[in-house]
């Protein structure tokens, strides 16, 4: 890898202060500053029992049943899971990403104390790209394949900043440098098929955080990825979490992901969160049998010729209304109390909480 | 630049295709067999020496393989020679009948698409509900209706509602001419319509859906932006292609439409022509609707080079080549 000092000053302080032309963000900001003191911790987001249910042509799809979850500011929540467990439909769910007319939303969202759900389409619009970002798991298909790469994130600085072609162009060629997209003049003009997967994702993050959110959302960022560009992207991300102070919430399947940058994590299951705390804690004491099973099923390394261990069974049925532990059947530790109503949040030391009956 | 030399290569391509057509156009009017003499002289008798001295005057006396060359060549300096029953100069007779049939072709094909994209956009935004119903029963009304019968139609409702104003016939001003094909373009634009709008409507129903619509809307843009500049422009390329086989086909159409709105078009001449062997006129229109063809052919890939990189940077690999080795170049020098 190649060496190179990075012109960060586009992020620094005055910078971002002295260009608070962005009406969205500095209300956001502002009415932060008022409903929450700096001197007091509060959320960025707050998420309270988030259901959506996506009316598909088999019938209604309950993706995500009742998940309460929280971000910090200037903090990296990871949320894992295994494919389908919802954590992508919830992502999504943030911005109100999902086709309306298909959707169901019912819960509370809170993004510096403002309702996701009750935002107007202009709103909504000015909160996408300005407040929060978002990244997807393959940047191939997501740029679209026809515009050149700069124009696409210069157009964004153009609609949501008011920069002229120009000035977007300028700092357009500044974000890819940050990015380490170099030279950055050439890069510009290419199109999404004369660049690699790695450099596309770098692109992406370089569009996502192009008018400084306060939250980035990144839907499997390094899935489609090889291992060593992953851990580039993986450190880019965090390097842009510490510059920025932007909180990230990473969606992901991979647990070395979640060790490797993230400060909390939540663990998903079929529509819901069975628990959540620190890294550190959750590594460490995995409370909840599933979290167990699926740390277990983890590869270590130097362990010999092991074969690769699963979780027995598979998920629910998505289209069926469940109140009770999702996981009993699966469960190795399953009782009576699985079965008869949902389960019990309980607290595990400090920000670790876990939802099991047992 | 990269543009430009493309565009002349294309041309360069249709060198060939003219010879082609151009001799096939000229032998197979000649395998009719009916001699140009007694098409000239009609119902009229004349002398064996009358006879020799138009079979000199038009090299009729000449092997048709000279004959053709002969007819190449003027061809190519721009003189079509001159008819065979009035005598009149061909290439004057066809550049008066122009404007009529390359108007007609231009405005129904511009109307078509526009009235097909408005409709299809509206369809697929709309998808599934009264809207998109309604787009889909109309269109296909309109498009199952043959032009003929929809021209006398709309002929007949314009003659009862407007009856002050005309609508065939010659023309005078500017002014009058696009009055006059004003209502025959429209008529001609419903043949296509049903179709580019189905196209329309499912090329952008798969854009909507795509990934790259997710990203657009998560970057909060407009919802005018999300679908016209990065559903629509994608959509566009599968549609071009139908428009272009279309607007091929509508040459022939206005053949149709020109002779029920008593345009003074190029159908009339051609079809004249045709019946009474009138050779030099058939020709010289047969060979500039091929001319025709090929260009709007050539107008719309220009179109598709503009719209989808993909396209203009494979057919000319080389560009790409010497562009990475700059950029290489450069990151050595700059960062290495």
């Amino acid at each position: 890898m190649r060496t190179v000092q990075i012109p960060y000053t586009m992020f620094s302080e005055d910078r971002r202060s002295s260009q608070g032309g962005l009406g969205g963000a500095s209300e956001g900001a502002q009415r932060l500053n008022e409903l929450c003191p700096p001197e007091l911790e509060c959320l960025l987001l707050d998420i309270q029992g988030l259901r959506v249910d996506l009316m598909t042509a088999r019938g209604v799809g309950y993706a995500v049943r009742g998940v309460d979850l929280e971000v910090k500011p200037g903090e990296v929540l990871g949320v894992v899971g295994e494919s389908g467990c919802g954590k992508s439909v919830m992502a999504k769910a943030i911005v109100r990403l999902h086709d309306a007319g298909r959707t169901r939303y019912s819960g509370r969202i809170l993004f510096s104390g403002r309702d996701v759900f009750a935002m107007r389409e202009k709103e909504l619009e000015a909160f996408r790209g300005g407040e929060t970002g978002m990244i997807f798991q393959d940047p191939q298909s997501a740029l679209n394949p026809i515009l050149p790469v700069g124009e696409q994130i210069a157009e964004t600085l153009r609609v949501k900043r008011g920069f002229s072609w120009k000035q977007a162009r300028q700092e357009t060629c500044e974000l890819l440098e940050a990015v380490e997209i170099f030279p950055a003049e050439a890069r510009y003009a290419q199109y999404p098929f004369e660049m690699s997967g790695g450099m596309l994702q770098r692109v992406m993050i370089a569009m996502a955080v192009s008018c400084k959110p306060k939250l980035l959302i990144a839907d499997e960022p390094t899935t489609a990825l090889d291992v060593t560009i992953q851990a580039q992207i993986l450190d880019l991300l965090r390097r842009l979490n510490r510059q920025l102070g932007m909180s990230i919430l990473l969606i992901t399947h991979n647990f070395g992901v979640v060790a490797e940058i993230c400060d909390r994590v939540a663990v998903m299951y079929a529509g819901r969160v069975v628990e959540c705390g620190g890294v550190v804690d959750v590594f460490d004491a995995p409370a909840h049998p599933y979290t167990q099973a699926l740390l277990n099923c983890v590869p270590k390394s130097g362990g010999g010729k092991n074969v690769l261990r699963s979780i027995p069974g598979t998920l629910p049925d998505l289209y069926q209304k469940f109140d009770q532990c999702l996981f009993a059947e699966r469960c190795p530790h399953a009782g009576d109390a699985c079965g008869a109503g949902a389960p019990k949040r309980e607290g595990r030391g400090e920000g670790h909480v876990v939802y099991c009956s047992l | 630049m990269e543009y430009f030399s493309y565009a002349l290569r294309r041309l360069a391509a249709f060198i060939p295709t003219l010879l082609v057509v151009s001799a096939m156009i000229f032998f197979m009017l000649r395998l009719s067999g009916v001699d140009p003499i007694s098409v000239m002289l009609g119902e009229r008798q004349a002398t064996t020496g009358v006879i020799e001295a138009l079979r000199t005057q038009f090299h009729l006396n000449e092997p048709i393989a000279v004959q053709y060359l002969r007819w190449l060549l003027s061809a190519l300096r721009g003189d079509f020679g001159v008819d065979y029953i009035n005598r009149q100069n061909v290439g004057e007779l066809i550049l008066s009948r122009t404007p009529v049939t390359l108007g007609l072709v231009v405005l129904s094909n511009l109307m078509g698409t526009a009235a097909a994209v408005l409709f299809g956009v509206l369809a697929a935004i709309r998808r599934n509900t009264w809207v998109d119903q309604l787009i889909s029963v109309f269109v296909l009304f309109l498009t199952a209706m043959p032009s003929f019968l929809t021209a006398i139609l709309v002929l007949m409702a314009s003659a009862k509602f407007f009856p002050f104003l005309s609508f065939t016939g010659a023309f005078d001003s500017f002014g009058e001419y696009a009055g006059r094909i004003f209502l025959p373009s429209v008529v001609l634009s419903f043949n296509m319509l049903a179709l580019v709008t189905r196209i329309v409507r499912s090329g952008m129903i798969e854009q909507l859906k795509s990934h790259h619509i997710t990203t657009a809307r998560s970057k909060g843009l407009p919802g005018s932006v999300i679908i016209w500049k990065h559903a629509f422009r994608n959509a566009s390329i599968p549609v071009l292609t139908i428009v272009s086989i279309f607007a091929g086909t509508t040459i022939s159409g206005a053949v149709l439409v020109e002779s029920v709105f008593s345009l003074p078009g190029l159908g009339g001449l051609l079809v004249n022509g045709i019946k009474d062997h009138n050779y030099p006129v058939v020709q010289a229109i047969l060979l500039l609707l091929v001319v025709l063809f090929l260009l709007i052919g050539l107008l719309f890939d220009l179109i598709y080079a503009r719209i989808d990189p993909r396209i203009r940077l494979f057919s000319n690999s080389a560009r790409i080549e010497t562009d990475l080795m700059k950029a290489d170049l450069i990151k050595e020098g700059e960062y290495a």
